[in-house]
Protein backbone atom coordinates (compact mmCIF):
# COMPACT_ATOMS: atom_id res chain seq x y z
CA UNK A 1 0.00 0.00 0.00
CA UNK A 2 1.34 3.38 -0.93
CA UNK A 3 1.79 5.59 2.09
CA UNK A 4 -0.83 8.33 2.18
CA UNK A 5 -0.08 10.48 5.18
CA UNK A 6 -2.39 13.26 6.28
CA UNK A 7 -0.90 16.72 6.31
CA UNK A 8 -1.56 18.92 9.34
CA UNK A 9 -4.36 21.36 8.64
CA UNK A 10 -6.03 24.25 10.34
CA UNK A 11 -9.73 24.80 10.88
CA UNK A 12 -11.46 26.33 7.88
CA UNK A 13 -8.87 25.05 5.44
CA UNK A 14 -10.36 23.73 2.25
CA UNK A 15 -10.50 19.96 2.07
CA UNK A 16 -10.88 19.01 -1.55
CA UNK A 17 -11.06 15.32 -0.73
CA UNK A 18 -12.84 14.61 2.53
CA UNK A 19 -14.14 11.08 2.76
CA UNK A 20 -15.80 9.03 5.44
CA UNK A 21 -15.33 5.26 5.51
CA UNK A 22 -17.32 2.71 7.52
CA UNK A 23 -16.74 -1.02 7.76
CA UNK A 24 -19.00 -3.20 9.94
CA UNK A 25 -19.07 -6.59 8.26
CA UNK A 26 -17.33 -8.37 11.15
CA UNK A 27 -17.18 -7.84 14.92
CA UNK A 28 -14.18 -5.61 14.20
CA UNK A 29 -15.86 -2.50 12.89
CA UNK A 30 -14.08 0.69 12.00
CA UNK A 31 -14.57 4.29 10.99
CA UNK A 32 -12.01 6.38 9.11
CA UNK A 33 -11.72 9.90 7.78
CA UNK A 34 -9.64 10.92 4.79
CA UNK A 35 -8.59 14.51 4.26
CA UNK A 36 -6.31 14.40 1.26
CA UNK A 37 -4.80 11.43 3.06
CA UNK A 38 -5.74 9.18 5.94
CA UNK A 39 -6.44 11.50 8.86
CA UNK A 40 -8.14 9.30 11.45
CA UNK A 41 -9.23 5.75 12.06
CA UNK A 42 -10.97 4.11 14.98
CA UNK A 43 -11.33 0.35 15.32
CA UNK A 44 -14.14 -1.09 17.41
CA UNK A 45 -13.70 -4.72 18.44
CA UNK A 46 -17.16 -5.39 19.75
CA UNK A 47 -19.90 -7.99 19.73
CA UNK A 48 -23.38 -7.18 18.53
CA UNK A 49 -23.40 -3.47 19.08
CA UNK A 50 -22.28 -1.81 15.84
CA UNK A 51 -25.74 -0.29 15.57
CA UNK A 52 -25.27 1.41 18.94
CA UNK A 53 -21.61 2.38 18.60
CA UNK A 54 -21.04 3.31 15.01
CA UNK A 55 -22.81 6.68 15.01
CA UNK A 56 -20.98 7.90 18.14
CA UNK A 57 -17.77 6.66 16.50
CA UNK A 58 -18.52 8.73 13.40
CA UNK A 59 -19.25 11.76 15.58
CA UNK A 60 -15.93 11.23 17.30
CA UNK A 61 -14.05 10.78 14.03
CA UNK A 62 -15.50 13.99 12.59
CA UNK A 63 -14.81 15.91 15.79
CA UNK A 64 -11.21 14.70 16.02
CA UNK A 65 -10.55 15.77 12.45
CA UNK A 66 -12.49 19.05 12.78
CA UNK A 67 -14.75 17.94 9.99
CA UNK A 68 -18.33 19.03 9.51
CA UNK A 69 -20.75 16.48 8.02
CA UNK A 70 -21.20 18.88 5.14
CA UNK A 71 -17.43 18.69 4.41
CA UNK A 72 -17.68 14.99 3.56
CA UNK A 73 -17.76 14.63 -0.20
CA UNK A 74 -17.67 10.84 -0.54
CA UNK A 75 -18.92 7.99 1.64
CA UNK A 76 -17.14 4.65 1.39
CA UNK A 77 -18.46 1.40 2.84
CA UNK A 78 -17.42 -2.20 3.13
CA UNK A 79 -19.89 -4.16 1.01
CA UNK A 80 -19.50 -7.49 2.75
CA UNK A 81 -19.68 -10.41 2.81
CA UNK A 82 -19.82 -10.93 6.54
CA UNK A 83 -22.42 -10.71 9.25
CA UNK A 84 -25.77 -10.00 7.58
CA UNK A 85 -26.71 -7.52 10.29
CA UNK A 86 -23.31 -5.88 10.27
CA UNK A 87 -23.13 -5.55 6.52
CA UNK A 88 -26.52 -3.86 6.48
CA UNK A 89 -25.47 -1.31 9.08
CA UNK A 90 -22.68 0.12 6.91
CA UNK A 91 -24.81 -0.20 3.79
CA UNK A 92 -27.74 1.65 5.37
CA UNK A 93 -25.47 4.38 6.67
CA UNK A 94 -23.74 4.82 3.34
CA UNK A 95 -26.91 4.83 1.30
CA UNK A 96 -28.69 7.16 3.70
CA UNK A 97 -25.82 9.63 3.96
CA UNK A 98 -25.11 9.58 0.24
CA UNK A 99 -28.74 10.18 -0.72
CA UNK A 100 -29.42 12.77 1.97
CA UNK A 101 -26.28 14.78 1.20
CA UNK A 102 -26.14 14.14 -2.52
CA UNK A 103 -22.59 12.83 -2.44
CA UNK A 104 -21.13 9.77 -4.18
CA UNK A 105 -21.23 6.36 -2.53
CA UNK A 106 -18.38 3.91 -3.00
CA UNK A 107 -18.53 0.26 -1.93
CA UNK A 108 -15.69 -2.24 -1.89
CA UNK A 109 -15.68 -5.87 -0.92
CA UNK A 110 -14.83 -6.32 2.73
CA UNK A 111 -12.61 -9.20 1.63
CA UNK A 112 -10.72 -6.84 -0.66
CA UNK A 113 -10.27 -4.55 2.34
CA UNK A 114 -8.69 -7.48 4.19
CA UNK A 115 -6.40 -8.26 1.27
CA UNK A 116 -5.05 -4.74 0.76
CA UNK A 117 -4.78 -4.17 4.51
CA UNK A 118 -2.60 -7.24 4.93
CA UNK A 119 0.37 -5.32 3.58
CA UNK A 120 1.20 -8.33 1.42
CA UNK A 121 1.95 -8.04 -2.27
CA UNK A 122 1.14 -10.73 -4.81
CA UNK A 123 -1.70 -13.18 -4.36
CA UNK A 124 -3.69 -12.79 -1.15
CA UNK A 125 -6.60 -14.97 -0.09
CA UNK A 126 -8.84 -13.04 2.31
CA UNK A 127 -11.02 -15.13 4.58
CA UNK A 128 -13.57 -14.27 7.23
CA UNK A 129 -15.49 -16.75 9.33
CA UNK A 130 -18.88 -17.52 7.78
CA UNK A 131 -19.79 -19.99 10.56
CA UNK A 132 -21.23 -23.46 10.07
CA UNK A 133 -17.80 -24.69 9.02
CA UNK A 134 -17.43 -22.21 6.18
CA UNK A 135 -15.49 -19.09 5.33
CA UNK A 136 -16.27 -16.19 3.08
CA UNK A 137 -13.22 -16.00 0.87
CA UNK A 138 -11.85 -14.25 -2.18
CA UNK A 139 -8.40 -13.98 -3.75
CA UNK A 140 -6.77 -10.88 -5.13
CA UNK A 141 -3.47 -10.02 -6.72
CA UNK A 142 -2.37 -6.90 -4.89
CA UNK A 143 0.19 -4.45 -6.29
CA UNK A 144 1.17 -0.86 -5.53
CA UNK A 145 -1.09 0.28 -8.34
CA UNK A 146 -4.21 -1.64 -7.41
CA UNK A 147 -5.80 -5.06 -7.26
CA UNK A 148 -7.00 -7.82 -9.57
CA UNK A 149 -9.61 -10.35 -8.51
CA UNK A 150 -8.40 -13.95 -8.84
CA UNK A 151 -11.33 -15.65 -7.11
CA UNK A 152 -14.66 -13.89 -6.56
CA UNK A 153 -16.16 -13.71 -3.08
CA UNK A 154 -17.92 -16.91 -2.09
CA UNK A 155 -18.81 -19.14 0.85
CA UNK A 156 -16.52 -22.13 1.03
CA UNK A 157 -15.58 -25.09 3.13
CA UNK A 158 -11.85 -24.67 3.56
CA UNK A 159 -10.93 -27.96 1.87
CA UNK A 160 -13.03 -27.06 -1.17
CA UNK A 161 -11.51 -23.59 -1.29
CA UNK A 162 -7.97 -24.93 -1.24
CA UNK A 163 -8.83 -27.46 -3.94
CA UNK A 164 -10.23 -24.67 -6.11
CA UNK A 165 -7.11 -22.56 -5.58
CA UNK A 166 -4.95 -25.50 -6.61
CA UNK A 167 -7.08 -26.05 -9.68
CA UNK A 168 -6.58 -22.40 -10.61
CA UNK A 169 -2.86 -22.64 -9.80
CA UNK A 170 -3.20 -19.79 -7.32
CA UNK A 171 -0.80 -19.95 -4.39
CA UNK A 172 -1.79 -17.12 -2.07
CA UNK A 173 -0.87 -15.83 1.32
CA UNK A 174 -3.84 -16.21 3.69
CA UNK A 175 -5.22 -13.27 5.69
CA UNK A 176 -8.24 -12.58 7.83
CA UNK A 177 -10.07 -13.97 10.82
CA UNK A 178 -11.28 -16.96 8.81
CA UNK A 179 -7.69 -18.00 8.16
CA UNK A 180 -6.97 -17.79 11.89
CA UNK A 181 -10.04 -19.86 12.83
CA UNK A 182 -9.22 -22.52 10.23
CA UNK A 183 -5.44 -22.36 10.53
CA UNK A 184 -5.12 -26.09 11.25
CA UNK A 185 -7.35 -27.05 8.36
CA UNK A 186 -5.31 -24.89 6.00
CA UNK A 187 -1.91 -26.07 7.15
CA UNK A 188 -3.19 -29.65 7.27
CA UNK A 189 -3.72 -29.45 3.52
CA UNK A 190 -0.98 -26.98 2.64
CA UNK A 191 1.81 -27.49 5.10
CA UNK A 192 3.75 -24.48 3.82
CA UNK A 193 0.82 -22.06 3.85
CA UNK A 194 1.62 -18.56 5.10
CA UNK A 195 -1.13 -17.27 7.40
CA UNK A 196 -0.80 -13.65 8.45
CA UNK A 197 -1.40 -12.69 12.09
CA UNK A 198 -4.83 -11.47 13.13
CA UNK A 199 -3.96 -7.78 13.24
CA UNK A 200 -2.98 -7.88 9.55
CA UNK A 201 -6.27 -9.40 8.53
CA UNK A 202 -8.83 -6.80 9.52
CA UNK A 203 -11.30 -5.33 7.01
CA UNK A 204 -10.46 -1.81 8.13
CA UNK A 205 -12.18 1.35 6.98
CA UNK A 206 -8.76 2.89 6.26
CA UNK A 207 -8.24 0.20 3.62
CA UNK A 208 -11.54 1.15 2.01
CA UNK A 209 -10.34 4.73 1.79
CA UNK A 210 -7.08 3.63 0.18
CA UNK A 211 -9.11 1.67 -2.36
CA UNK A 212 -11.17 4.78 -3.06
CA UNK A 213 -7.93 6.66 -3.69
CA UNK A 214 -6.35 4.14 -6.07
CA UNK A 215 -9.37 2.44 -7.65
CA UNK A 216 -12.31 4.82 -7.58
CA UNK A 217 -14.20 3.27 -10.48
CA UNK A 218 -14.05 -0.20 -8.95
CA UNK A 219 -16.14 0.95 -6.03
CA UNK A 220 -18.31 3.68 -7.49
CA UNK A 221 -22.02 3.04 -6.87
CA UNK A 222 -24.06 4.44 -9.75
CA UNK A 223 -27.44 4.38 -8.01
CA UNK A 224 -27.15 4.31 -4.22
CA UNK A 225 -30.89 3.86 -3.74
CA UNK A 226 -30.79 0.59 -5.68
CA UNK A 227 -27.49 -0.73 -4.40
CA UNK A 228 -27.38 -3.82 -2.18
CA UNK A 229 -24.39 -5.17 -0.32
CA UNK A 230 -22.82 -8.55 -1.04
CA UNK A 231 -24.31 -11.27 1.12
CA UNK A 232 -22.99 -14.31 -0.85
CA UNK A 233 -24.97 -16.75 1.28
CA UNK A 234 -28.54 -16.64 2.46
CA UNK A 235 -30.27 -18.42 5.32
CA UNK A 236 -33.65 -19.71 4.17
CA UNK A 237 -36.37 -21.73 5.84
CA UNK A 238 -35.77 -25.29 4.66
CA UNK A 239 -38.26 -26.53 2.08
CA UNK A 240 -38.95 -29.82 3.82
CA UNK A 241 -39.75 -28.46 7.26
CA UNK A 242 -43.36 -27.37 6.73
CA UNK B 1 -35.76 -35.04 30.77
CA UNK B 2 -39.50 -35.75 30.76
CA UNK B 3 -42.06 -35.93 29.46
CA UNK B 4 -43.34 -34.29 32.63
CA UNK B 5 -46.86 -33.01 33.16
CA UNK B 6 -46.59 -29.38 34.21
CA UNK B 7 -49.23 -26.80 35.02
CA UNK B 8 -48.87 -23.30 33.57
CA UNK B 9 -47.56 -22.12 36.93
CA UNK B 10 -44.98 -24.92 37.03
CA UNK B 11 -43.94 -24.11 33.46
CA UNK B 12 -43.47 -20.46 34.45
CA UNK B 13 -41.46 -21.42 37.52
CA UNK B 14 -39.22 -23.67 35.46
CA UNK B 15 -38.68 -20.95 32.89
CA UNK B 16 -37.83 -18.37 35.53
CA UNK B 17 -35.35 -20.78 37.09
CA UNK B 18 -33.70 -21.25 33.69
CA UNK B 19 -33.42 -17.50 33.17
CA UNK B 20 -32.02 -17.04 36.66
CA UNK B 21 -29.59 -19.95 36.87
CA UNK B 22 -28.34 -21.01 33.45
CA UNK B 23 -24.93 -19.90 32.23
CA UNK B 24 -25.24 -18.79 28.60
CA UNK B 25 -24.68 -19.15 25.72
CA UNK B 26 -27.89 -21.14 25.51
CA UNK B 27 -30.15 -21.79 22.52
CA UNK B 28 -33.58 -23.12 23.50
CA UNK B 29 -35.41 -24.63 20.53
CA UNK B 30 -39.12 -24.88 21.32
CA UNK B 31 -41.60 -26.98 19.38
CA UNK B 32 -45.26 -27.76 19.95
CA UNK B 33 -48.71 -26.92 18.59
CA UNK B 34 -50.28 -23.49 18.63
CA UNK B 35 -51.22 -22.42 22.14
CA UNK B 36 -49.26 -25.17 23.85
CA UNK B 37 -47.18 -22.79 25.96
CA UNK B 38 -44.01 -21.95 24.06
CA UNK B 39 -44.53 -18.23 24.59
CA UNK B 40 -45.30 -18.79 28.28
CA UNK B 41 -41.99 -20.55 28.68
CA UNK B 42 -40.10 -17.92 26.67
CA UNK B 43 -41.53 -15.03 28.67
CA UNK B 44 -40.73 -16.83 31.91
CA UNK B 45 -37.11 -17.30 30.90
CA UNK B 46 -36.96 -13.58 30.10
CA UNK B 47 -38.43 -12.73 33.50
CA UNK B 48 -36.01 -15.05 35.24
CA UNK B 49 -33.12 -13.37 33.43
CA UNK B 50 -34.30 -10.09 34.90
CA UNK B 51 -36.24 -8.58 31.99
CA UNK B 52 -38.70 -6.23 33.64
CA UNK B 53 -40.16 -4.55 30.58
CA UNK B 54 -43.26 -5.60 28.65
CA UNK B 55 -42.55 -8.77 26.68
CA UNK B 56 -44.71 -8.75 23.54
CA UNK B 57 -45.16 -11.71 21.22
CA UNK B 58 -42.54 -11.71 18.47
CA UNK B 59 -45.00 -13.28 16.03
CA UNK B 60 -45.08 -10.12 13.95
CA UNK B 61 -41.72 -8.57 14.73
CA UNK B 62 -40.04 -12.00 14.41
CA UNK B 63 -37.37 -11.07 16.96
CA UNK B 64 -37.52 -9.23 20.27
CA UNK B 65 -34.26 -8.49 22.02
CA UNK B 66 -33.81 -7.72 25.72
CA UNK B 67 -30.79 -6.78 27.80
CA UNK B 68 -30.58 -8.93 30.91
CA UNK B 69 -29.13 -7.36 34.05
CA UNK B 70 -27.13 -10.58 34.25
CA UNK B 71 -24.96 -9.13 31.48
CA UNK B 72 -26.15 -10.79 28.32
CA UNK B 73 -28.89 -10.43 25.71
CA UNK B 74 -32.04 -12.51 25.51
CA UNK B 75 -33.44 -12.97 22.00
CA UNK B 76 -37.05 -14.10 21.66
CA UNK B 77 -37.61 -15.38 18.13
CA UNK B 78 -40.78 -16.70 16.49
CA UNK B 79 -40.64 -18.47 13.11
CA UNK B 80 -44.41 -19.08 12.90
CA UNK B 81 -44.98 -16.68 10.03
CA UNK B 82 -42.07 -17.82 7.90
CA UNK B 83 -42.75 -19.98 4.86
CA UNK B 84 -40.44 -22.53 3.26
CA UNK B 85 -37.78 -20.73 1.30
CA UNK B 86 -38.27 -17.44 3.14
CA UNK B 87 -35.01 -15.66 3.95
CA UNK B 88 -34.03 -15.81 7.60
CA UNK B 89 -31.21 -13.28 7.27
CA UNK B 90 -33.39 -10.32 8.31
CA UNK B 91 -33.69 -11.99 11.68
CA UNK B 92 -29.93 -11.65 11.98
CA UNK B 93 -29.71 -15.43 11.97
CA UNK B 94 -25.93 -15.56 11.72
CA UNK B 95 -25.61 -13.16 14.62
CA UNK B 96 -28.08 -15.19 16.69
CA UNK B 97 -25.94 -18.26 16.11
CA UNK B 98 -22.90 -16.46 17.46
CA UNK B 99 -24.58 -14.62 20.29
CA UNK B 100 -23.22 -15.32 23.77
CA UNK B 101 -26.61 -14.81 25.42
CA UNK B 102 -29.88 -16.75 25.41
CA UNK B 103 -31.89 -17.44 22.24
CA UNK B 104 -35.49 -18.55 22.73
CA UNK B 105 -36.74 -19.93 19.43
CA UNK B 106 -40.42 -20.71 18.91
CA UNK B 107 -41.44 -23.05 16.07
CA UNK B 108 -37.85 -24.19 16.02
CA UNK B 109 -38.62 -27.19 13.82
CA UNK B 110 -39.00 -24.75 10.93
CA UNK B 111 -35.32 -23.87 11.14
CA UNK B 112 -34.34 -27.51 10.71
CA UNK B 113 -30.61 -28.06 10.62
CA UNK B 114 -29.86 -24.35 10.50
CA UNK B 115 -29.89 -24.42 14.28
CA UNK B 116 -26.68 -24.70 16.28
CA UNK B 117 -25.41 -28.13 17.21
CA UNK B 118 -25.45 -27.22 20.92
CA UNK B 119 -28.91 -26.42 22.29
CA UNK B 120 -31.84 -27.55 24.36
CA UNK B 121 -34.72 -29.09 22.43
CA UNK B 122 -37.96 -28.42 24.29
CA UNK B 123 -41.27 -29.96 23.24
CA UNK B 124 -44.54 -28.81 24.79
CA UNK B 125 -47.74 -30.66 23.97
CA UNK B 126 -51.34 -30.95 25.07
CA UNK B 127 -52.51 -33.72 27.38
CA UNK B 128 -55.98 -34.84 28.37
CA UNK B 129 -56.11 -32.40 31.30
CA UNK B 130 -56.41 -28.93 29.72
CA UNK B 131 -54.69 -27.40 32.77
CA UNK B 132 -51.50 -29.30 32.08
CA UNK B 133 -48.92 -29.79 29.35
CA UNK B 134 -46.48 -32.57 28.59
CA UNK B 135 -43.02 -31.03 28.56
CA UNK B 136 -39.83 -32.69 27.35
CA UNK B 137 -36.36 -31.25 27.18
CA UNK B 138 -33.16 -32.73 25.78
CA UNK B 139 -29.65 -31.33 25.92
CA UNK B 140 -27.93 -31.52 22.56
CA UNK B 141 -24.20 -31.15 22.05
CA UNK B 142 -22.21 -28.94 24.39
CA UNK B 143 -25.16 -26.90 25.68
CA UNK B 144 -25.32 -26.02 29.40
CA UNK B 145 -26.61 -28.70 31.76
CA UNK B 146 -30.39 -28.88 32.03
CA UNK B 147 -32.15 -27.04 34.84
CA UNK B 148 -34.51 -29.26 36.85
CA UNK B 149 -38.25 -28.61 36.77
Amino acid sequence: MKATEAKPRGPGEDHAETWLGVETSTPTGSVAVWKNGLAFEQILRIQKTHSERILPAIDHALAMTETSPSDVNAFIVGAGPGSFTGVRIAASLGKGWSMARGIPLFAYSSLLAVAVGSGARGSVCAMVDARRGQVYAACYRVTERGTTEELAPGAWHVADLLAELSRRRVDPIFAGAGAIVYRESITGIRGDAVILPAHLGLPRAANLLWLRAVEPELGRVATPEAWEPTYVREWRVPEDKR
Amino acid sequence: MGPEKLSEKQLEEWGERIGREVEPPLWIAMAGPLGAGKSVLARSVCRGAGVSSYIPSPSFTLVQRYASPRGFLVHHVDLFRLQPGDPMDPLGWDDLLADPGIVLLEWADRAGDLQPSSRWDVTIDYVEDPEQRAVKVAKVGAAPELVEW
